[in-house]
């Protein structure tokens, strides 16, 4: 039971630092469950969906309410990232376990990179903070590139349904640099669609009785309650020194889970 | 219009808090009744795989694993309802392109929650 308990406050933990740093859970609670907890890898990725549909709903909900995301940009493109999560989720449950480690393994590695590029364009939640214009969401841009766009959103619930995150780090980048949309409608858009694709991902992995009730439960209230404190706590925190020593954690990470999908150990 | 909208808008949000809010009140109930007392069986294997009948009947003997299932599931669709909303905030809006999109995407959703259910 006690296994349970310190779920629940790395889940705490991860929410409070993805929600500073402005990156979604999934990326901290999968190598917690596997390389700290044991967890096997496909249960680790239907909890961490569950904990990434908790963060979004909490996060979306402010977003909408300041009409930053353009809804209807989210839902033609959720039509792409449901359909690819789904397609993720059931090549997940045909995938051996130490592939999609490996596969996650560089999904980190692409994270640190996003996050070592963020420093020269402005960070994205400082973009987030200082918004003054409210009226933002379906304003006066023009997106381009959309069928390219559905194709990159589909590509992007593929990763989210496989490996258990909730994808912004590629919508984001793709609605911004392909289909112009403003930086922070970008953000708030792909945080309020995050939500429906972890949903249709997590239930594959449902379906299939990989959403154990206790790792998913304890480490998804963490995560609801860190995410929401965070938030609230620090909504103006300089995090650039943070996101710098991230960069590294972030690749010890990928290097141990690398290591684990090849069957030996680095530190843990 | 304007005016509409804002409902539309405000509605969702209070769909989602509320949601998220009634999950995690469920999670801290039932994680709470384990922690307090718990007994000694496998936690690993037990109801790792609930079919919806099993949670509702094991709700009523007041199994905590069954109380966090529900707020799993629950937190699993609140997603799902902020689209059922959105379906019928288009078509209030007599936006009929999008509300044909959003209910695309209560399809595909639906594909995936109903057999989880079966």
């Amino acid at each position: 039971m006690s296994d349970f308990f310190f779920m629940a406050i790395g889940g705490l933990f991860a929410g409070l630092l993805g929600s500073v740093l402005g990156l979604g859970g999934g990326v901290l609670i999968i190598p917690m469950l596997t390389l700290v907890f044991g967890v096997p890898m496909r249960e680790a990725i239907g909890a961490s969906l569950v904990c990434v549909i908790a963060t979004s709903s909490g996060a979306a909900s402010l977003y909408v309410k300041r009409h930053l995301c353009n809804i209807r940009l989210g839902m033609t493109l959720e039509l792409a990232t449901t359909l690819g999560a789904i397609a993720g989720g059931v090549v997940a449950g045909i995938m051996k376990p130490q592939i999609l480690s490996i596969l996650f393994s560089v999904l980190l590695i692409y994270t640190a990179g996003t996050m070592l590029r963020k420093k020269s364009d402005g960070s994205i939640g400082d973009e987030m903070k200082n918004t003054s214009n409210l009226n933002y969401g379906e304003g006066s841009y023009k997106i381009t590139h959309l069928p390219l766009g559905m194709g990159a959103s589909f590509f992007a619930g593929n990763v989210s349904g496989l490996l258990g995150v909730g994808g912004g780090v590629i919508k984001v980048p793709v609605m911004y640099l392909l289909m112009r949309v403003p930086l922070k409608t970008a953000v708030a858009t792909s945080n309020f669609m995050i939500g429906v694709t972890a949903s249709a991902g997590a239930f594959v992995y449902f379906s299939r009785g990989e959403v154990h009730p206790l790792v998913a439960g304890s480490t998804m209230l963490g995560v609801f309650l860190g995410a929401n404190l965070g938030s609230r706590l620090f909504p103006k925190i300089k995090a650039e020194y943070l996101k710098k020593a991230f960069v590294f954690i972030l690749l010890y990470l990928s290097l141990e889970m690398l290591f684990r999908g090849l069957g030996s150990h680095l530190l843990f | 219009m304007a005016d509409k909208k804002e409902k539309a808008y405000a509605c969702v949000s209070t769909i989602l808090l509320i949601g998220s809010f009634c999950a995690a009140a469920l999670l801290i109930l039932g994680l709470g009744m384990l922690f307090f007392h718990a007994t000694p069986q496998d936690y690993f294997t037990s109801l790792a795989c609930p079919s919806l009948s099993d949670i509702f009947s094991n709700l009523l003997r007041g199994e905590p694993t069954a109380i966090i299932n529900l707020g799993i599931l629950l937190m699993m669709l609140t997603p799902f309802l902020r689209v059922v909303v959105a379906v019928f905030s288009f078509l209030w809006e007599k936006d009929f392109k999008y509300a044909a999109v959003a209910f695309g995407v209560m399809v595909i959703l639906l594909f995936t929650i109903v057999p989880s259910f079966i």
